[in-house]
């Protein structure tokens, strides 16, 4: 069996599971929208228009508008923008920091593992949400800098998983095998430990995805996150709290958002999950 | 009259003359097996695992079980002890002491595990819990099958354990598994198993994971234990040299079915079955000279979803004929006469002592050298 | 060419501690003691055998005989280059001319790799360092055609991926990875333990013949006296790390000296005849 087929046949196992199919299709809307925001919304987002605040839902406004006349549906479409940018790029800081430093503990163990394990525990002492508004304390709030807060916060959680997945593989007989041949622990790292440990950080990749999302949007809450005019859902939900009993649907659409992406995200990571560690590592 | 699921020709009366389905009458058989068919949902499809296997054991009977992965052995174990996949299809008769397992739902059934039928496992690491001392674990089949109290079983623990011959039980019950040796959690399981004094005990593999000194304690020990309790004994192991030790009958299997059986001397004596000899003749024995090639079987154990539809021995085999592709032998009564089948046996008690294998060229084998 | 009895393997005086985690961040750290004062040797084209049960070290002398470990004391010597004075440079060198194979063969390949990166692991380090030039992916390729054919595989095998074939096929795959190099000496780690009688019996005869088609040397570790004795012209016995009984094949299974020796042939199931 080639490679083509064996991703043929993940495909198809893919498909039938219901997780997966479920989280995907969410995930892939979301992604849909950020790219169609990128270039088309219904109204431009700065676009006030007091005279039409708080409609209800319409055919010109879909979702209705908010105290500032602002179409909510575009807000939601061009917040996604933001929603994704930070799941990427914070997942990515974690990943790109978090996994080689994991490789190295585990490639290195005795003190190199010691320090590297107790920073990580260090990171982790500290809330994610403190260091964020310690951040922005220093720098001044924006989009930059809750991205650098979560992106920190992501380069322990990597670091630990991939040195736990990392110990796994070194104690199978193969990397002894590789030994026996004469590789260096660095070839083995990259060419034998890497592509085994590869299944589960792509799963705590998208969980990480998830907890990004809710993160970038409990920050825009408190007003250190995206800055107007850049639309947020988080910041939206803060704005939908004064309007709570004139118009509570302004909470909803926004709350509804972050919900539907961060269980499209979860649901993607479980399937990911089944589909991808226990197939593969096939017994008799 | 035509078997429902493949279409073999099942001739009942054949079989009784034969001796498949006669017990002496003033004898109810402690386990009865009968056409113990098991289907699995896999992948490729619904796939029959096992092809009808049929045995009986009696009180204190030990019976062996032997084959290579993929034969079925363990999966007739876990049938008879309904413990199969839940989308296993399971079809025939298993019956102990009179009760029809196969009919019983499963909470009836939990009530036999532990009770009346026992299962130890092959590696005790795993099938011990890493969290919980062995005194509560010896104990739990008594609170569960005999409802004790938590005193009274830590005390039948420690009786049990002194059983096994654990040294230092009484120090010892606190102690977690990972704490014991592999001989001394085998031992512990061996307790467990056997705290209900139940009828029959099925050890699957029990001593592979152990030293060979060890094995032999162990081993040693499971025979006295059977024997004192009078509980009937199924042995399932790769090891023919274990077989020839522990059990006075053994069966072979192969594909999913029994390809051979026979009280243990016989076999050693004569191979019917062309996979039984090339499953002696293929073991390294101590007494070969260095260098000397082994004896292989040609080809290689097909794959689950690939089982012929007759024989599945039947590509491998040097004395293949047409017929036995077509469909499953038929069970053949091996002796040194030809017509073996003698009605004025019908009445002789310990029918079981015959020696069958499921091959219609039996005669053509050769004796080993 | 290798001289009839050439010395190939040399094992001096050699043993091997490990430290324990410590109990508690003031109290020392314990000792284990996994192998004492081991010494034999091995001749050239010959086979040895090292029996014991668990524990008994075995499968850490397999590994200081690798070099994959240091000895804690004495020298692990291979035609006459004590292998942990050697640089790092001119042992990994040195690695094509003794390969192992291990006892698992689910664990021993690398199950995202197909057979052809497995096979051809050794030819790439050991060749580029040193004198070699790197070979073409076409001389890769056909070195590692022409092992699996060795070890009665087929070419098109080494598109594939481990979780395609048996257990008796991964353990040929295993052979073919360590016959790659053409190594003097290979060191089989209970090569045959996790196998079927009959699919045993294959790979045992084909190490048989890959011996007498290569003059191999074979390291066999086993706790199966039927299969050393089948397998090997010399053998010792380890209990505890410590060599309890050394000599031919032949003197050890017919006369064995030591208690435990005897202890352990008289285990041997099946044998009361």
């Amino acid at each position: 069996m080639s490679t083509p087929q064996t991703f043929q046949r993940m495909t198809q196992r893919a498909l039938k599971h219901h997780s997966f199919v479920a989280g995907a299709a969410i995930v892939l809307l979301l992604v849909i929208s950020a790219t169609v925001s990128l270039f088309w919304s219904p109204y431009p987002v700065g676009d006030i228009d007091i005279p039409n605040k708080l409609a209800a839902a319409s055919a010109q406004h879909w979702f209705g508008t908010d105290s500032l006349g602002r179409d909510i549906a575009s807000l939601l479409l061009v917040g996604s923008q933001n929603s994704l940018l930070v799941g990427f790029i914070a997942v990515g800081i974690g990943l790109g920091l978090g996994v080689p430093l994991g490789l190295l503990a585990s490639a290195q163990r005795g003190w190199v593992e010691e320090v590297v394990m107790r920073a990580a525990d260090f990171t982790f002492a500290f809330p994610a949400l403190l260091s964020a508004i310690l951040l922005t304390a220093i720098y001044g709030p924006g989009l930059v800098v809750s991205i650098t807060a979560i992106g920190i916060f992501n380069i322990p959680v990597f670091a630990r998983i991939t040195r736990g997945a990392a110990n796994a593989v070194w104690s199978r007989d193969f990397t002894l095998a590789a030994r026996a041949a004469g590789k260096t622990k660095w070839a083995i790292t990259w060419e034998h430990v890497l592509p085994n440990v590869a299944s589960v950080l792509i799963v705590q990749a998208t969980v990480q995805f998830a907890i990004a999302i809710l993160a970038e949007a409990a920050l825009s809450y408190l007003g250190l996150g995206t800055q107007p005019p850049n639309p947020s859902w988080g910041r939206m939900l803060n704005e939908a709290q004064s309007q709570m009993f004139q118009a509570p649907m302004l909470a909803v659409y926004p709350g509804v958002a972050i919900a539907l992406a961060v269980l499209g995200l979860n649901l993607m990571g479980d399937g990911l999950r089944d589909l991808l560690d226990p197939r593969l590592s096939r017994t008799r | 009259m035509d078997c429902v699921t493949c279409s073999i020709p099942v001739c009942r009366e054949r079989d009784k003359r034969i001796g498949l389905n006669m017990t002496p009458s003033n004898t109810k058989p402690l386990l009865s097996v009968r056409n113990l068919r098991v289907g699995l949902q896999t992948s490729h499809g619904q796939l029959e695992a096992l092809r009808g296997v049929d045995f009986e054991m009696q009180r204190g009977d030990t019976l062996g079980l032997i084959g290579e992965s993929g034969c079925g052995k363990s999966l007739t174990a876990l049938a008879i002890m309904g413990l199969l996949p839940e989308r296993a299809t399971v079809s025939g008769s298993i019956s102990l002491n009179g009760t029809e397992l196969t009919q019983l739902s499963d909470e009836a059934l939990c009530n036999m595990r532990g009770a009346r039928m026992a299962m130890i496992f092959q590696e005790p690491m795993t099938a011990l819990n890493p969290l919980h001392p062995i005194w509560k674990q010896i104990a739990e089949p008594l609170q569960l099958h005999q409802g004790m109290d938590l005193v009274s079983a830590k005390a039948r623990a420690l009786e049990l354990l002194e059983r096994v011959q654990l040294p230092r039980a009484r120090e010892r019950l606190d102690n977690y598994p990972h704490q014991l040796s592999g001989g001394q959690r085998q031992r512990v399981m061996i307790s467990i198993a056997l705290a209900c004094q139940p009828d029959i005990l099925i050890a699957d593999e029990p001593t592979t994971a152990l030293d060979v000194t060890v094995q032999k304690e162990v081993l040693a020990l499971i025979r006295q234990l059977v024997a004192e309790d009078g509980m009937g004994l199924l042995l399932i192991s790769h090891d023919l040299g274990l077989m020839r030790d522990q059990v006075e009958r053994v069966m072979v299997m192969y594909g999913g079915a029994v390809v051979e059986s026979a009280p243990t001397k016989d076999l050693f004596g004569r191979r019917a079955h062309p996979y039984t000899q090339g499953l002696f003749a293929a073991r390294p024995q101590l007494g070969l000279k260095r260098g000397t090639r082994l004896q292989t079987i040609a080809g290689k154990v097909p794959e689950i979803f690939n089982w012929p539809r007759g024989c599945a021995f039947a590509d491998r085999c040097a004395y293949v004929q047409d017929n036995c592709r077509l469909a499953l032998p038929q069970l053949e009564l091996v002796s040194d006469t030809a017509h073996a089948i003698d009605d004025k046996d019908a009445d002789k008690p310990r029918r079981v002592d015959k020696h069958w294998v499921r091959c219609p060229e039996w005669q053509q084998l050769k004796a080993p050298a | 060419m290798k001289s009839p009895h050439q010395v190939l393997l040399d094992v001096q005086h050699v043993s091997q501690h490990y430290a324990l985690p410590k109990p508690s961040l003031f109290a020392k750290a314990g000792h284990i003691q996994a192998l004492k004062d081991v010494s034999f040797q091995l001749t050239a084209g010959k086979s040895m055998g090292i029996v014991g049960e668990s524990g008994s070290g075995k499968s850490t002398l397999a590994r200081l005989v690798m070099a994959l470990e240091k000895p804690t004391q004495g020298k692990v010597v291979f035609k006459g280059q004590d292998l942990n004075a050697l640089s790092q440079e001119k042992l990994r060198h040195s690695r094509s001319d003794f390969q192992m194979v291990f006892q698992d063969p689910y664990g021993s390949l690398d199950p995202r790799q197909k057979v052809l990166s497995i096979v051809t692991e050794s030819l790439h380090s050991t060749l580029s360092s040193g004198s070699g030039q790197l070979l073409s992916t076409q001389d890769l390729k056909d070195r590692a055609t022409f092992a699996l054919t060795e070890v009665g595989l087929r070419p098109s095998d080494l598109d594939k991926y481990p979780h395609e074939f048996s257990g008796g096929q991964r353990q040929r795959i295993a052979i073919a990875r360590a016959l790659i190099t053409r190594p003097s000496l290979i060191v089989a780690d209970e090569p045959v333990s996790a196998l079927d009688v009959s699919v045993q019996a294959q790979v045992l005869n084909l190490m048989m013949d890959l011996q007498d088609r290569f003059g191999l040397s074979y390291l066999f570790v086993s706790h199966d006296l039927a299969v050393i004795n089948l397998m090997c012209d010399d053998v010792i016995v380890l209990q505890h790390g410590q060599v309890v009984e050394a000599g031919s094949a032949n003197e050890i299974f017919q006369r064995p000296q030591h208690p435990y020796t005897q202890a352990l042939l008289a285990a041997i199931p099946g044998l009361s005849q």
